[in-house]
C-alpha cells in the first residue's frame, strides 16, 4: 500500500506545488513536515510566514522551501492536524511534527491499491493506527485488534501461545469456501495469516468491510480485506526506537475439583453415611492432587524490538527493524518464540522514477502440549499421588517416584494390585496425563519471507505507472515424537506393546507465491472536480508443496528423528493455484461534496471449471458531505456530516485447488503381502464450477459534533452470498459424500457503530472514549435444494448440528433436558461422577422420546459484539483500557462429560435403577442441551498505565522520548454463569474444516492473564 | 511523447496479460490424475481394480461394528455412544457407524462401477474378463452385505450422477439378490483359479463360487449351493490348516485355508487395519469382552479355545487378531471372509437340508450320506480336537442345524459371521429371544425388538434423497 500511497502523493504534488515569492532581506529556509503520530511526511501541508502574504506547500516528501527572516514565525497547517507556529530564529532546516486530531474525519485511509481522504470515502472502511497496539502483551498482531474495529470479530479459538485466532468480518458469508478475510500486507495479498507481523512495525491497519471497498480485490474480497501498512522511513534525522516488555502470565480461571474428603463427605451425606468400597480404598492412599497444578505454570513473555527510520532530502527513505519475542505459555511445554527482521527502503532515482524494496524474513518455533486439557485433567487422578510413594508402591509394584497411572490400581490390568483384592480405582486406561505430556514433543517451525520491489514511473503530473513484484515463501515444518513411555507403561504393558506406541512424524508444508502488479494511476483536479482513477493488471501464482513422513517402532526413546524408527508413511504432494486480474476504479468528487466511486475487477482463477474461469466484480458507491452545504456550514453543533451508500459484488474462491476435476488419486492395496498401487476417482467433475458471489449493500453516515469532539459512524450492512461454493452433501449411495457446486444462499446483516468522544481535552488532562459495536444476523436462505441436514459430531459422545433453511447456518441440535438422572444409591465413584444420561423432554408430546423430540439449542454465532476503549492522559501519566464483549453465542462444550468421568460404570449405569419405561425416556447428556453453554463474555483485554518522562529531563541523556508502562491482558474476564471450562471462545476444530460442525469445544486451552512492564524509547 | 509512452505502457500490459492467459489458468493437478484422462488402457483400468481392493480394505475393517458388535458373543468394555447403542439395540437412525458402513460400502460399489464403465478400454481379452470378474465379485459382495444388514437397499450397477434420484430408490431384497447372484455368477466364470504369488489375495473363481454358495444358502437354494461347494472342494485347491491358531497367524496369512480375505499390512503407508487395536484393551472402548456364553460354549479341551479367548478371566479378550508390534490402529492381520472350514460346514448344512430323510432315520444313513453330511463337519471338529459326530448323533434336521450353527459360532467367533448366521438361520422372533436371553443372562437391561434385525437406513441419506429413500419400520 505504501507504494500506491507514494504514487498518489507524487501526482498530487505536481499541481499542489506553487513557487513562493522572494523578499530581498530574507534567506531560504527549508524543512520537513511530518505527522507526530506516525512520522509520515505530510505532502500538501501549508507553510506560511505569519503576518506576511507568503505561502508554500510541501512536496511529496513533506519538504518545503520558503523565504523568511530570523524573526519571522512560520505557521504550518494541514487538514486534520493542529496548526503549529515555529519561530525561524537561526534555523536553516526546520523539522516540524504536527499533532493529528485523532479520529478526525480528515485522516487519510488506505484503500485497495491507493489511499483516500477519509472525508471522501464512500464505502465501509475501518481503520486503526498502531498507537498502543504494540503494548498489548499478546503473541500476535491480530490478537491486539480485539474490540477495536466495528464488525471485525477476532476470536481466540485457541488460547495457547502462538495459536491462530479466527477472524471474521461481518459474519460467516460462506459454507465451504471459508470465511477468513484476505490479508494484504503493504499491497501484497499474501497467502498466509498475520502471525509473522510484528505490531511494532505496523503503521496502520485498515479493514475493507463492504463490497464497494473490497470489490477491488474481486474474487477474494467477499470475506472482507485486512490491509496492513508497515512503517516507512521519512526524511530528516534518523530516529532510533527501542521497545520492550516482559511479563508473567497465569491461567485466568481454574476449575474447582472435589478433593477425596469433600467427595466422601458428599457421598456420606447423600448415601446415608455409606461410603463406597472404592472411596474407602482410595482413602488408604490419602493424597489429593489437583491436575491443574500439574499442567499449569507461570508463563513468561518477552518482546524486544529495535528500529531505525530516516532518510535524506533526495528521497531515499528507510525503515529497518529487528524484533524478538519469547513466550513461555501457561501450560507445560507450550512455548512460542519468534524472530523477525524488516527492511523497507524507498529511493528516488530521478524526477520521473522511484523505486523501493522491502524485505521481511521471520522465524517462529512453537511447541504445543501433545494432549488437550480434558485428556490431561481426566487422566491425572485427583485422589492419588502424582508420583508413587512407599504406600502406593507396595500396592502396585511400581517403583517409588514413577508417575502414577490410574490403571496401576486396576486389578484386571495389574496383577500386583489384584493380589490385594481391592476394587479398581481406575476410570481411565490411559497413562497419567503428565506421562503423556512428558513423553511426547510436538514442535512446529516456520520460516517466512515476505518481500517486494516496485518501480514507479511518473509520466506526468497527473499520471503515473507502477509495476511491482512480490514474493512470499513460507516453509512450515512439524515434528512429532512420542516415546514408548507416553501411552503405555513397560511394567504394566510390556516392552513390545510400549514400543508399538512410539511414533514420529515430520510434516512440511511449503508455500511459494509470486505476484506481479502493474497499475496506472491518474489524478487530476479540474475546477471543482476531483478525479482519481486507476487501472491495472495483476497476476499471482502460488505453489504448495507438502510432505508427510511417519515412523513407528522406535527401539529407543533417545532419538527423535525418524531414522531411528520404521517408516510407516511417506508422502509428498504438490498443488498450484494461479490468478490473473484486470482492475479499474474511478473516484470522483465534486466540490468535496458529492462523491462517487465505481470499481471493477475481472478475475480469472485456475481453481474453477474449464467453462467458468472468469468472474466480474463491480461496485458502486456514492456519498454526500451534507455538512459542506450552506445550511450546515455554520452549524455549531454539526461540524461534519456525510451520508454514503454502496452496492457491489465480491467473490470467494477459497475452496482449495482442483475442485472442478474428478480426481483420480493414488491409492494402494495389499496384494501378495505387498503394496500395489492403483487410482481411485474420489470426486465428481464439475466443469461449470465457478465463483461464489456476495452482493452486499451498505448504508451509513460519518458525523462530527461539537468541533469534532464527538464523532459517530454508523453503518447498516446487508450481504447475500449466492451460488455458494458448496460441497453439496449428497446421498452416500452415489459412492461420495458431496459434490462441489455453486448452490445455496446465505445472508448476513447487521448494524455497526463507532463512537468517539473527546470527553476532556485540556492541556494537562485528556480523556478519550471510543466504542464500537456490531449486531450480526446470519441466515441460511437456500441449501442447494435440501431443507436441512443433521450432522453428527463425536460417535462416542454423540451430538448433533443442524443446518436448516431459514435459520442460522449452524445450530446445535438435540434434546431439552427434562430432569437429571440420579446416581443416588450407586457407589458414587470415581470422584465427581455424575450420570451419563438425562431424562429428555417429550417435545412433540407423543409419549415417546425419539429423534423427533430434538430441537435447535442455540447457535455458535454471537448476536452482538462490541469494544470499548478509554484513554486518559494526565500530565506525564497515561492510562488506557480496552474492554471487549460478545453476546448471544453458544458453545457445545463436551468437557464436563470427561471431567465427571461419567463413563465409569457408575455414571453409565445410573439410569438402570429406573423402570424400563422411564429408561426409554433417557438420552445421553451429549445429545441434550446439557453441553450447550453460553459463550458470552466481557473481557478487559488490555489495561495500560504509562509514564512519559519530561523532555527537559531526557535532553541531557540525548533521548528524545522515554515512556515506561505496565500493561495487562485479560486482567478481568467475565464468563457466563453456565460456562464451565477455560475459554468461552475456544472452538477446538474437532471436525477438521467441516463448517457445518462448528462451535464444538473439547479440552480448549485456558485463557491466560498477563501482566507486563515495558519501555518505549526513541533516540 | 507523453501520449506515446502511455499507449506503449498499455500495450505492454495487455500483451503481458493475454500472452500468458491460455496456459496460466488452465493448469491440471500435479499430484493426482483425473477421470477424464485416466482408464485409457489395460494398465490404467487395472489401477481402478486395485482401487476396488483398496476400498474393500477401507470398508471391511469396520464390518465388525454392525455384526460382531451386534451379536451375543462380544460386547465393548465401555458402552459408550454409538458403540453401546449398537451393542445394546438402542441405536437411532443417526448412528454414525450405521451411516459409515453404508457409505463405505457404496463407495466400493462406485469403484467397481467405474472399472466396468471403462472395461472396453482393456485390450487384453483375458485381463478384461478378470477385471470384470473382480469388479462384479466385489460389487456383489457389497450388495450382499447391504441387503443382509439393511433389507431393501438401492441397487447401483453403473456410475451414477450425483443427483440421480431414481437410483436412490430401495429395491426389493429379491431383486437385489437376483443382481448379486448374477454378479457372482459372472465372477465365477471370468475369474482365474489361481494367482501368481505377487498377486496373491486377488479374487479367484473358487472364492466366487463359495461366496455365491453363501448367497444361495441365505436364499435357501440348497441345490444351487451344492453344485458350487462340490466344485470348490473338488478343485483340491484348499485344505484346513493343521493348527487352528495358524489360520490367524501373521506369518501364515493367505494360507490354503483362505478362499477370500481382505489383506492388511502393518506400518505400510496406511495399509494396516484398525480393528486389532479396537479389540485390544487400549482401543476406543477399551476392547471387546468375549461374553460368558461363548466362553462357556468352547469347552476346555477345544483346541480353538486359546486362540479365540485370551486375556484374564476378569478381563477376557480375543486372541484372534493380535499383531504385537503394529503401530496404533495400523495392524497387519487379514480379515478372512471365507475360509475352507466355512466351505466344509456349508457342505454339511447343504447336504443335511437336501437329505432330511437320512437325518430323520440315522439307522438308514448310507456311507455316502454320512460322507456328505457328517464328514465335512467332522473334519472341522477333528482339527479342534473334538470327537466326531456320528450317524446316530441326530434324529432330525432341526437339532442337527442347531448344533451345526453352534459349531459355526465357535469356529468363526469374532469373525463377523455370527450375526449373519443368526439372520439367515433364525426368524426375527427367534433372534429377539436369543438376544434378550443374552441380555438377561448378563444382567443387562437392554432389549431387542423384532424390527431390529434390520439396521436403520442412515438418516443423513434419507434427508438428502428428496423423499425417495425410506426408513425401515420401527426406526
Amino acid at each position: 500500500m505504501r507504494y500506491a500511497f507514494a504514487c498518489i502523493v507524487l501526482s498530487l504534488a505536481c499541481w499542489l506545488l506553487t513557487p513562493g515569492t522572494a523578499f530581498a532581506q530574507t534567506r531560504t529556509v527549508t524543512g520537513t513536515v511530518s505527522s507526530v503520530n506516525d512520522n509520515k511526511t505530510l505532502q500538501g501541508s501549508t507553510v506560511s510566514v505569519k503576518g506576511k502574504n507568503k505561502t508554500v506547500v510541501t512536496d511529496a516528501n513533506g519538504r518545503f522551501k520558503i523565504e523568511a527572516a530570523d524573526n519571522d514565525v512560520l505557521v504550518i497547517s494541514f487538514t486534520g492536524f493542529d496548526i503549529m507556529e515555529i519561530p525561524v530564529d537561526k534555523q536553516t532546516d526546520i523539522n516540524v511534527q504536527l499533532s493529528g486530531m485523532s479520529a478526525g474525519l480528515e485522516e487519510v485511509v488506505v484503500i485497495g491499491y491507493g489511499t483516500q481522504k477519509k472525508s471522501s470515502v464512500t464505502g465501509a472502511v475501518g481503520k486503526i493506527s498502531s498507537k498502543g497496539l504494540n503494548q498489548i502483551p499478546v503473541t500476535r498482531a491480530d490478537l491486539a485488534l480485539q474490540g477495536k474495529i466495528a464488525g471485525v470479530q477476532i476470536q481466540t479459538i485457541d488460547a495457547s501461545a502462538g495459536a491462530d485466532p479466527r477472524i471474521q468480518i461481518r459474519g460467516a458469508a460462506s459454507i465451504n469456501a471459508g470465511s477468513s478475510p484476505l490479508i494484504v500486507i503493504d499491497g501484497y495479498p499474501v497467502p498466509t495469516d498475520l502471525s509473522s507481523v510484528d505490531m511494532n512495525e505496523v503503521q496502520s491497519i485498515e479493514v475493507l468491510k463492504d463490497a464497494a471497498s473490497a470489490a477491488i480485490y474481486g474474487s477474494r474480497g467477499a470475506n472482507g480485506v485486512i490491509l496492513i501498512t508497515t512503517k516507512s522511513g521519512s526524511a530528516g534525522k534518523t530516529k532510533i526506537s527501542f521497545n520492550a516488555y516482559a511479563g508473567v502470565s497465569n491461567v485466568y480461571k481454574k476449575i474447582d475439583f472435589y478433593t477425596l474428603d469433600e467427595w466422601a463427605a458428599k457421598v456420606s451425606a447423600e448415601n446415608n453415611g455409606v461410603l463406597s468400597n472404592q472411596i474407602l480404598t482410595a482413602k488408604r492412599f490419602a493424597v489429593n492432587t489437583d491436575p491443574q497444578d500439574v499442567i499449569f505454570r507461570t508463563g513468561l513473555s518477552q518482546n524486544y524490538q529495535v528500529s531505525a527510520r530516516g532518510g535524506n532530502a533526495n528521497g531515499t527513505k528507510f525503515f529497518v527493524a529487528a524484533s524478538a519475542q519469547k513466550t513461555k505459555g501457561v501450560m507445560i511445554t507450550n512455548n512460542y518464540d519468534r524472530f523477525s527482521i524488516r527492511a523497507n527502503l524507498d529511493f528516488k532515482i530521478s524526477s520521473k522514477f522511484e523505486a523501493g524494496i522491502n524485505f521481511n524474513p521471520s522465524y517462529a518455533i512453537r511447541t504445543v502440549m501433545p494432549i488437550k486439557m480434558h485428556d490431561a485433567l481426566r487422566t491425572i487422578p485427583t485422589f492419588l499421588p502424582l508420583y508413587h510413594n512407599d504406600t502406593t508402591s507396595k500396592y502396585t509394584g511400581k517403583p517409588v517416584g514413577s508417575i502414577v497411572h490410574q490403571r496401576d490400581f486396576d486389578p484386571s490390568r495389574n496383577t500386583v494390585y489384584a493380589a490385594f483384592g481391592l476394587p479398581s480405582l481406575s476410570a481411565s486406561s490411559d497413562n497419567n496425563g503428565l506421562a503423556q505430556i512428558n513423553g511426547e514433543t510436538r514442535k512446529f517451525y516456520e520460516l517466512r519471507m515476505i518481500s517486494g520491489a516496485y518501480l514507479k514511473f511518473n509520466i506526468s503530473n497527473s499520471l503515473s505507472f507502477k509495476s511491482s513484484v512480490g514474493g512470499f515463501v513460507g516453509l512450515r515444518e512439524g515434528e512429532i515424537f512420542r516415546k514408548s513411555t507416553a501411552k503405555r507403561d513397560r511394567i504394566l504393558d510390556g516392552a513390545a506393546a510400549s514400543i508399538a506406541t512410539t511414533f514420529g512424524q515430520n510434516t512440511k508444508s511449503n508455500t511459494y507465491d509470486l505476484l506481479n502488479e502493474n497499475i496506472l494511476t491518474y489524478k487530476k483536479k479540474v475546477g471543482k472536480s476531483d478525479f482519481d482513477a486507476l487501472t491495472g493488471f495483476t497476476a499471482q501464482t502460488t505453489l504448495y508443496k507438502n510432505s508427510d513422513i511417519q515412523a513407528g517402532n522406535f527401539l529407543t526413546d533417545e532419538i527423535s528423528t525418524l531414522n531411528a524408527g520404521t517408516i510407516t508413511i511417506a508422502n509428498t504432494t504438490k498443488e498450484k493455484n494461479n490468478l490473473e486480474s484486470f482492475l479499474f476504479r474511478i473516484n470522483y468528487a465534486f466540490n468535496d461534496k458529492y462523491l462517487l466511486s465505481v470499481s471493477s475487477r475481472w478475475d480469472g482463477s485456475s481453481r474453477f471449471g474449464a467453462n467458468k474461469k472468469w468472474g466480474y466484480f463491480p461496485s458502486f458507491s456514492a456519498g454526500w458531505n451534507i455538512s459542506k452545504e450552506k445550511f450546515l456550514q455554520n452549524s455549531q453543533l454539526i461540524n461534519d456530516f456525510k451520508i454514503r451508500g454502496s452496492f457491489g459484488a465480491t467473490g470467494n474462491n477459497n475452496i482449495g485447488n482442483y475442485r472442478s476435476f474428478a480426481s483420480a488419486v493414488p491409492v494402494a492395496a495389499i496384494l501378495g503381502n505387498n503394496i500395489t498401487s492403483g487410482f481411485d476417482v474420489n470426486s465428481y467433475a464439475n466443469t461449470d464450477l465457478t465463483w461464489e458471489r456476495t452482493f452486499s449493500s451498505n448504508i451509513g453516515f460519518d458525523a462530527g459534533f461539537y468541533k469534532k469532539r464527538v464523532t459517530l459512524t454508523m453503518d447498516y450492512y446487508n450481504a447475500t452470498t449466492d451460488k455458494l461454493l458448496l460441497f453439496l452433501p449428497i446421498p452416500s449411495i452415489t459412492g461420495y459424500d458431496g459434490y462441489w457446486t455453486n448452490k445455496g444462499k446465505v445472508s448476513n446483516h447487521g448494524l455497526e457503530y463507532e463512537l468517539n468522544v473527546k470527553a476532556i481535552d485540556k492541556k494537562d488532562f485528556k480523556w478519550n472514549v471510543t466504542t464500537v459495536g456490531t449486531t450480526l444476523k446470519n441466515k441460511l436462505v437456500n441449501f442447494g435444494g435440501s431443507e436441512k441436514l443433521i450432522s453428527v459430531g463425536d460417535t462416542k459422545r454423540p451430538n448433533y448440528f443442524l443446518a436448516q433453511v431459514g435459520s442460522p447456518l449452524v445450530q446445535f441440535y438435540g434434546f431439552q433436558i427434562d430432569s437429571a438422572v440420579s446416581i443416588r444409591g450407586s457407589n458414587y465413584f470415581p470422584i465427581g461422577v455424575q450420570a451419563e444420561r438425562v431424562f429428555a423432554k417429550d417435545q412433540n408430546k407423543d409419549g415417546i422420546i425419539d429423534d423427533k423430540d430434538r430441537v435447535p439449542l442455540g447457535t455458535p454465532y454471537p448476536k452482538f459484539i462490541w469494544g470499548l476503549t478509554n484513554e486518559f492522559t494526565y500530565k506525564n501519566f497515561d492510562v488506557s483500557f480496552v474492554l471487549q464483549g460478545s453476546h448471544g453465542a453458544k458453545i457445545f462444550n463436551i468437557d464436563p462429560n470427561y471431567l465427571e468421568t461419567q463413563f465409569s460404570s457408575t455414571g453409565a449405569n445410573a439410569y438402570l435403577a429406573y423402570s424400563t419405561t422411564l429408561r426409554a425416556t433417557t438420552k445421553f447428556k451429549s445429545e441434550s442441551s446439557y453441553n450447550v453453554q453460553d459463550a458470552s463474555f466481557i473481557a478487559l483485554r488490555n489495561l495500560n498505565i504509562g509514564y512519559t518522562f519530561s523532555k527537559s529531563v531526557l535532553k541531557k541523556m540525548s533521548i528524545t522520548n522515554l515512556r515506561i508502562y505496565c500493561t495487562t491482558n485479560n486482567l478481568w474476564y467475565k464468563m457466563a454463569k453456565n460456562y464451565t471450562s477455560y475459554n468461552p471462545e475456544g472452538d477446538t476444530n474437532e471436525f477438521g474444516s467441516d463448517p457445518l460442525r462448528f462451535g464444538y469445544q473439547r479440552g480448549a486451552a485456558p485463557v491466560a492473564r498477563t501482566i507486563a512492564f515495558g519501555i518505549n524509547a526513541d533516540f | 511523447m507523453k501520449n506515446k509512452s502511455i499507449i506503449l505502457l498499455i500495450q505492454v500490459m495487455l500483451f503481458t496479460a493475454f500472452s500468458c492467459k491460455k496456459t496460466f489458468l488452465d493448469i491440471t493437478p500435479d499430484s493426482v490424475l483425473t477421470e477424464s484422462t485416466y482408464f485409457r488402457n489395460t494398465a490404467e483400468v487395472e489401477g481402478g481394480v486395485i482401487a476396488c481392493y483398496d476400498g474393500l480394505q477401507a470398508t471391511m475393517q469396520f464390518e465388525y461394528k454392525l455384526t460382531s458388535l451386534r451379536d451375543d458373543d462380544m460386547t465393548p468394555y465401555n458402552l459408550e455412544g454409538d458403540w453401546g447403542a449398537l451393542d445394546g439395540f438402542y441405536e437411532s437412525s443417526g448412528n454414525d457407524f450405521v451411516r459409515d458402513f453404508w457409505a463405505r460400502s457404496y463407495n466400493v460399489i462406485a469403484r467397481t462401477n467405474l472399472v466396468l464403465k471403462y472395461i472396453d478400454n482393456v485390450t487384453d481379452a483375458t485381463k478384461k474378463n478378470t477385471f470384470q470378474g473382480e469388479a462384479k465379485f466385489i460389487r456383489g459382495h457389497m450388495h450382499f452385505n447391504l441387503v443382509r444388514l439393511y433389507g431393501d437397499v438401492p441397487l447401483i450397477t453403473e456410475r451414477i450422477a450425483y443427483d440421480a434420484n431414481d437410483n436412490f430408490k430401495r429395491i426389493s431384497q429379491a431383486d437385489v439378490y437376483t443382481q448379486i447372484i448374477s454378479d457372482l455368477q459372472d465372477a465365477s466364470t471370468n475369474l482365474p483359479a489361481t494367482w501368481a504369488a505377487a498377486s496373491k489375495g486377488r479374487l479367484t473363481k473358487w472364492a466366487a463360487k463359495a461366496m455365491l454358495a453363501k448367497v444361495y444358502l441365505t436364499r435357501k437354494n440348497y441345490a444351487g449351493a451344492k453344485t458350487l461347494i462340490d466344485e470348490v472342494i473338488a478343485s483340491g485347491s484348499y485344505q484346513l490348516m493343521p493348527a487352528y491358531a495358524d489360520v490367524f497367524s501373521l506369518s501364515t496369512e493367505l494360507s490354503n485355508e483362505v478362499l477370500y480375505a481382505v489383506s492388511y499390512k502393518a506400518a505400510s503407508n496406511g495399509e494396516g487395519q484398525q480393528f486389532t487395536y479396537e479389540y485390544s484393551r487400549n482401543g476406543a472402548v477399551k476392547g471387546f469382552k468375549p461374553q460368558k456364553e461363548i466362553i462357556n460354549l468352547i469347552i476346555a479341551t477345544d483346541l480353538r479355545k486359546a486362540t479365540s479367548i485370551g486375556g484374564t478371566s476378569s478381563a477376557p479378550v480375543s486372541n484372534k487378531f493380535i499383531d504385537a508390534t503394529a503401530p496404533v490402529r495400523d495392524a497387519g492381520n487379514d480379515l478372512i471372509i471365507i475360509r475352507y472350514s466355512d466351505v466344509l460346514l456349508m457342505k454339511s448344512e447343504i447336504n443335511a437340508n437336501l437329505n432330511t430323510t437320512a437325518l430323520g432315520n440315522p439307522a438308514a444313513m448310507t456311507t455316502q450320506d454320512s460322507l456328505d453330511i457328517l464328514a465335512p463337519w467332522n473334519q472341522v471338529r477333528a482339527r479342534a480336537g473334538l470327537t466326531a459326530k456320528k450317524k446316530n448323533s441326530y434324529t432330525g434336521l432341526t437339532t442337527f442345524i442347531e448344533d451345526l450353527f453352534t459349531e459355526r459360532r465357535i469356529e468363526f467367533c469374532f469373525e463377523n459371521q455370527r450375526w449373519y448366521d443368526l439372520l439367515r438361520s433364525k426368524t426375527p422372533a427367534e433372534i429377539v429371544s436369543i438376544m434378550n436371553a443374552h441380555f438377561l443372562f448378563n444382567a443387562r437391561t437392554n432389549t431387542m425388538q423384532p424390527y431390529q434385525t434390520l439396521m436403520p437406513i442412515p438418516q443423513r441419506d434419507i434427508n438428502l434423497s428428496n423423499g425417495i429413500l425410506t426408513q425401515n419400520p420401527g426406526y
